[in-house]
């Protein structure tokens, strides 16, 4: 295991996702992260695909939905943890209508997302391993890509909003195996 | 990154659309004389600020570019307009071989130039964003 260790800005944080089919009953950290392992380990398939050029992402994680649970003979309520409603999962990227290609074909399909951290730069490739020799954190969750709404600028880059839909739990966080 | 805004900002004023001009441009921190001109221009790339515009390191880089302009005195300010509308031919809002995007310009008319009586000056300013190494 190899989490990363220390605080830092998340520069190199990536958006990877799977968009071939999805064998039944993924459903374990260990199974979804088997899917990001390339043919030839250390080697991206054709079914692996980057969002690119990410400027800012969502909060990542299963939110809390505190529930409060009035009990006789306490002053105050008890609180549970409900099932909470999924984030919006809302990545803003800087639109390059050439590279968005493949997540426009991509709308409305069954998906499973990689949101990964890592302590320096990595390629696709790395990420495409089953081993990685840098310090690392994801977390996984199947879901869509459901919209991408571009934004045109008058002074700044364009960007588009892409909207994801959660279809499961999210599974993190993990990491990828130290080499 | 910083040599390829600089070489696309002089790529512009090599070529021949502003060549044909016929107004003498010189780089600045240039040494060399002059020759007596009493109109020219004086070329300065300012490299201001620069951030981060994706994960995973994108480095855009914002800055000015600046063109002093000298004209002879004494003959009202219509030369110095007509010098700022060639530059905006060649310079506004364009996109530059190595990336460079230019935006909109503005001038500031600065009077008679304190070392030269004879010439008169202003600063046409015009903003870049460069995205990439």
């Amino acid at each position: 295991m190899a989490h990363i260790s220390s605080l830092g800005a998340g520069i190199f944080t990536y958006l990877d996702i799977f968009k071939g089919t999805i064998p039944a009953n993924t459903d374990t950290t260990a199974e979804m992260a088997a899917l990001f392992v390339g043919t030839v380990d250390g080697t991206a398939d054709a079914d692996h695909v980057r969002m690119p050029s990410v400027r800012e992402f969502p909060s990542i994680g299963t939110p809390a939905n505190i529930v409060n649970v009035p009990v006789y003979g306490q002053a105050t309520s008890s609180q549970v943890q409900g099932q909470a409603d999924s984030p919006t999962l809302e990545v803003t990227v800087n639109y390059v209508s050439d590279d968005m290609t493949d997540m426009h074909a991509l709308i409305g399909t069954n998906c499973v997302f990689r949101f990964m951290m890592v302590a320096s730069a990595c390629t696709e490739d790395e990420g495409a391993s089953a081993t990685l020799a840098k310090d690392n954190t994801e977390f996984y969750f199947k879901g869509k890509i459901e919209a991408i709404l571009v934004n045109p600028a008058l002074t700044d880059a364009t960007t588009a909003t892409v909207t994801l839909s959660a279809q499961s739990d999210f599974f993190g966080p993990a990491t990828i195996a130290a080499s | 990154m910083y040599d390829l805004i600089l070489r696309d900002i002089e790529e512009v004023f090599g070529s021949s659309s502003w060549t044909t001009n016929n107004i003498k441009t010189y780089p600045m921190n240039y040494l060399g004389s002059r020759g007596g001109a009493t109109e020219y221009v004086l070329m300065n790339v300012l490299p201001s600020s620069s951030s981060n515009y994706a994960f995973g390191v994108s480095k855009e880089t914002n800055g000015l570019v600046a063109v002093k302009i000298f004209v002879k005195a004494g003959d009202g300010q219509g030369r110095l307009m007509a010098i700022a509308n060639l530059l905006d031919t060649v310079l506004d809002n364009k996109t530059l071989s190595n990336g460079t995007k230019l935006g909109t310009s503005y001038l500031n008319v600065e009077g008679l130039d304190p070392s030269n009586k004879a010439l008169y000056s202003a600063s046409y300013i015009i903003p870049f964003t460069h995205y990439g190494e």
